[in-house]
C-alpha cells in the first residue's frame, strides 16, 4: 500500500519521551522535531539528551529545536549551546484550566496567547503562508 | 509529499497539549488533511483533541497474531492494511491514529508496537 502519510499534508506525531522506538527503524524522516521542555535546569538537561539521541539515531531530522513551554519571562528564552530555540510559549490559565477539566484544545479560544505563540513558531519553521 | 512534525519531551512538559494545538493550527491555517499520531503509550492525544480512538495499532497486531501462522505473507500484509485503515479515527479536520499498549502478557512491548506502527506511516 502507499504509505499512510501520502494521503495527508501534515503528520503530527506525539512521541514518548525517550524516542528509543525510532532506533529500531532503518529510516524515518522528520521535518520538524520539537523538544517541548520547561525552562528549568532539568528541562535543559532533557533537551540536550534528546538532541544527542536524535543525532545518534538512524533518523533524518531536517530541523530540531526546543520549544520552551510555560515560559512567561523573557529571560527564560535561553540559548542552549548548539541547540536551536524555536521559541517560547507562555503559561496560560485557560490552557491549564482546560487540561484540569478534561476539556479539549478545541474548547480554547483560537486567539489565546499559547495559540498565537505556537502559530508564529509553526508558520515560521514550516514556511506557511499566513491565512487571516 | 507530506510534512512530518514530531514532538518529544518529558512527561508533564505539556508536549501532548502542544501537539493537539499544532494539529488545530495546521488545520486552521492550511485546511489540508492532518494525521495525528499518538505514539506515546502513556499519553492521551485523542482525549486532548476530543476524539475517542476507534482502535489502536496494538489491537491490529493482536488480531493479526490470532490469525495464526497458516496465513501467508501476502494475506498478513492485506490484513494489516485493512486493520490499520479501520484503526484510523476520523475527526473534524484531522484523522487520529493511536499506537496503544498491548494488554496481554504475550503482547508486544510499546516499543515494538510504535516502531511497527510508524513503519506503515512513512
Amino acid at each position: 500500500m502507499d504509505k499512510l502519510s501520502s494521503a495527508y499534508e501534515f503528520v503530527v506525531i506525539d512521541n514518548e519521551a525517550g524516542m528509543e522506538h525510532l532506533s529500531r527503524r532503518s529510516t524515518y524522516n522528520v521535518d520538524l522535531l520539537c523538544m517541548v521542555t520547561e525552562p528549568s535546569p532539568l528541562g535543559m538537561v532533557t533537551a540536550k539528551r534528546i538532541s544527542g539521541l536524535a543525532k545518534e539515531l538512524p533518523i533524518s531530522v531536517k530541523n530540531i529545536g526546543v520549544i520552551w513551554n510555560r515560559a512567561d519571562k523573557p529571560e527564560s528564552n535561553r540559548e542552549l549551546e548548539d541547540i536551536e530555540v524555536f521559541g517560547c510559549v507562555p503559561y496560560d490559565k485557560a490552557v491549564f484550566d482546560a487540561s484540569m477539566r478534561v476539556k479539549t484544545v478545541f474548547d480554547i479560544q483560537i486567539g489565546n496567547a499559547v495559540f498565537l505563540a505556537l502559530r508564529e513558531i509553526i508558520e515560521y519553521k514550516l514556511n506557511l503562508k499566513r491565512v487571516t | 509529499m507530506s510534512t512530518t512534525i514530531a514532538l518529544s519531551g518529558k512527561g508533564g512538559s505539556g508536549k501532548t497539549t502542544l501537539a493537539a494545538m499544532i494539529i488545530r493550527i495546521l488545520h486552521n491555517q492550511t485546511k489540508g488533511p492532518v494525521l495525528a499520531v499518538d505514539a506515546d503509550p502513556n499519553s492521551c492525544l485523542g482525549q486532548v483533541c476530543g476524539v475517542e480512538p476507534v482502535g489502536t495499532i496494538a489491537e491490529v497486531r493482536e488480531k493479526a497474531a490470532q490469525g495464526g501462522p497458516s496465513s501467508s505473507g501476502a494475506d498478513r500484509v492485506r490484513s494489516f492494511e485493512y486493520g490499520i485503515q479501520q484503526a484510523i479515527t476520523e475527526a473534524n479536520g484531522f484523522d487520529l491514529l493511536t499506537m496503544g499498549c498491548g494488554r496481554r502478557d504475550q503482547a508486544a512491548t510499546a516499543l515494538q508496537i510504535t516502531s511497527f506502527g510508524l513503519s506503515w506511516i512513512s
